[in-house]
């Protein structure tokens, strides 16, 4: 005996059920994976594990800023800016930086980080970037030590990037700088035409001479 | 499809369709993302006039317009006249308070404006008398706050600057709060004292 | 097949059984072609419509297409109207150094310094000048430098109705692009969405950069000025219907 009496109707009910019950198996177990991964931090953003290398004084070409690594150090202080803690130091980053995106750009604190350095002390967490990526304390303009508001399209600038360092932190012989691309593209959140997606580009690794003794 | 199939459809969806037209005329009329509605709020656009003994209820107390007159800016110390540039015309509006109901809430975001006969609107401590003072005392900011909290009236000053050719006809109160709300005394530009 | 061999009973809907009541209901549908070709035209529908909003999602203007600023522009020494502020490009300098006050620190540039004289004449409320830019035929931006403090932009000085102010506006930009460019001006902030930018070129060329890279001395800024003695522009003022 069938079933139900239904017949032909039933029969293709039961042909239709089978790949959608299929179906609907499959996005349980995708949904399942997903959600394992994601516990498990699949979903974190991850650096690419090879970032290029770029030399000490060679431009890391890209948008929206061309940055070129100079030199680091450590001062006690320089000129007008002091750390907060007296005990403490700057760690500086010099740098070239020239605006390659269509507009002048305010947030050139964003440009770089130091990666792997202890002891940074305000530890102002850069956007968008992985865990550790802390922006400089201040951004000054070499040409008359002033704190960089914007930079502007062409125009290469010297700028150092500051970092108050503690104290008793270990004291680095050398840094590893990240250097900081972003995207224009159209945000999904606000429909317009905006800079996203700050991602690590490029590293320099750069000798640190120490200058705490000088005046 | 039949057409009995068809009369079916009508008969099992009539209800659906009726309810679909005050959904659409809802959904229309509250748009939550109406910039002009958000625009519009935040102007000054009704007026709140006084009544019959010049007091006006806004914004949690009430207020009533003191005087209107041709600001006598000079050094305190010296008595020495603030030079204002050629055709320009100080005006201070002075405008009493009664209680507030909230003293930390009341009026936030206060600001004066004075319109003149052709209907500009003129703001509160303009940054040409940046460097200027009255001779009463310091011209700081106007706030519609009592130097006490428990004082039952205070006064504020308000000073603008209008050009020679043209006089005051209304001093407008705005708060941020009360918007598109505000207070407005109207003047008489023919009687008030000259500058 | 039933275990005794018999044949299955026929189906329901041929019988004159309880079940009758099945085929006497309209909305059911009928078995067979028409249903297949009613799953066919669901399809081709869903194919429609689909299609139809990807084409209308692939015409549409993008965000900042729809909601672009409005541009007034007009030549030197006119006043064009950002809606609540009239403003006149009166002129330009060039400087490699320029200085706020004389005695103050000199700022020198990569590129060169263009100040740009104005005047600004709000229309019918207090208004600021928030918005200050100048662009090159390529399309390239540059806000006015944080380098000085601007007299005039910024949200610093409240423009009165019936007070025209002329300031300079102060730009650093590279030296190529210093003849090829147009100030853009209004009371917006940052945000230009739905907002009016007044457009001037800005009058320099060639000779002018030249001189004034040339020059040994800084530029000193301007100060604000007030220029409502000015019989002409009083006149501008009092007709309002511009």
């Amino acid at each position: 005996m069938p079933r139900e009496p239904g017949g032909r109707p039933g029969a293709d009910r039961r042909s239709l059920a089978t790949p959608l019950r299929l179906a609907g198996v499959g996005v349980c177990v995708l949904v399942l994976v997903v959600a394992v991964a994601g516990l498990a931090g699949g979903l974190e953003r991850v650096p690419a594990p090879q970032l290029p290398v770029v030399a000490v004084d060679e431009v890391s070409e890209g948008e929206p800023w061309n940055v070129t690594v100079t030199a680091a150090h450590l001062f006690r202080e320089l000129g007008d800016y002091s750390p907060v803690d007296e005990d403490n130091h700057w760690l500086v980053i010099e740098t070239n930086v020239e605006v390659t995106a269509d507009e002048s750009r305010g947030d050139v604190s964003s440009a770089l980080y130091p990666w792997g350095v202890e002891g940074l002390v305000s530890e102002f967490k850069l956007t968008g970037l992985e865990e550790g990526a802390f922006g400089a304390d201040e951004v000054l303009l070499v040409r008359d030590s002033t704190q960089v508001g914007a930079l502007h399209p062409g125009l290469v600038e010297r700028v150092v990037f500051l970092w108050e360092q503690a104290g008793d932190a270990p004291v680095p012989t050398e840094v590893t700088v990240r250097i900081v691309s972003m995207t224009l593209r159209e945000s999904t959140l606000s429909g317009h035409m905006e800079w996203l997606d700050p991602e690590p580009r490029a590293r320099v690794t750069v000798p640190v001479r120490d200058r705490r003794d000088e005046s | 499809m039949t057409a009995a199939g068809g009369r079916g459809w009508w008969r099992r969806n009539w209800w659906g369709l009726l309810a679909l037209v005050p959904v659409l005329v809802t959904a229309v009329a509250l748009s939550p993302n109406d910039a002009y509605e958000v625009w519009r709020t935040a102007q000054p656009r009704e007026a709140v006039g006084p009544d019959r003994d010049g007091w006006i209820s806004y914004g949690g107390t009430r207020l009533r317009l003191a005087a209107v007159v041709p600001a006598d800016l000079r050094d305190p110390d010296t008595e020495e006249p603030y030079q204002l540039p050629p055709g320009l015309q100080a005006w201070q509006a002075t405008v009493t308070f009664g209680r507030l109901a909230d003293p930390d809430n009341s009026l936030l975001g206060c600001a004066f404006l004075l319109e003149d006969e052709a209907g500009r609107r003129f703001g509160d401590h303009p940054t040409e008398l940046g460097g200027a003072e009255l001779a009463g005392g310091s011209i700081g900011p106007t706030i519609c706050r009592p130097d006490e909290p428990e004082d039952d009236t205070f006064e504020a000053i308000a000073l603008f600057l209008l050009p020679e050719s043209t006089r005051p006809a209304a001093l407008l109160l705005t708060a941020s709060d009360q918007l598109p709300a505000y207070a407005r005394f109207e003047l008489d530009p023919a009687a008030l004292p000259a500058g | 097949m039933s275990p005794n061999g018999q044949d299955p009973p026929p189906s329901p809907r041929f019988t004159t059984g309880p079940l009758r009541w099945r085929a006497a209901v309209p909305q059911h549908r009928s078995p067979g072609g028409s249903r297949i070709g009613s799953a066919l035209a669901a399809l081709v529908l869903l194919v429609v419509v689909v299609a139809a909003g990807g084409l209308v999602v692939g015409t549409e203007l993008n965000d900042d297409r729809r909601f672009r600023e409005f541009v007034a522009s007009g030549p030197v020494g006119e006043p064009v109207s950002a809606h609540t502020v009239d403003l006149t490009v009166l002129g330009a300098r060039t400087a490699a150094t320029i200085v706020e006050e004389p005695g103050f620190i000199p700022r020198d540039t990569a590129g060169v310094w263009v100040l740009v004289r104005i005047r600004a004449l709000a229309q019918r409320e207090p208004v600021s000048i928030g918005y200050a830019a100048v662009r090159d035929s390529a399309g390239r931006e540059w806000s006015a430098t944080e380098r000085v403090e601007q007299p005039l932009v910024g949200f610093g000085y409240q423009l009165e109705p019936g007070i025209p102010v002329e300031a300079e506006v102060v730009f650093e930009v590279p030296r190529e692009v210093a003849t090829d460019l147009t100030v853009r001006l209004g009371d917006a902030g940052v945000d230009l969405r739905m907002q009016t930018v007044a457009e001037v070129p800005v009058p320099v060329d060639e000779a002018a950069v030249a001189a004034g890279l040339a020059a040994t001395e800084p530029l000193v800024l301007a100060d604000p000025e007030l220029v409502i003695a000015d019989p002409q522009v009083l006149v501008g003022t009092e007709g309002n219907g511009r």
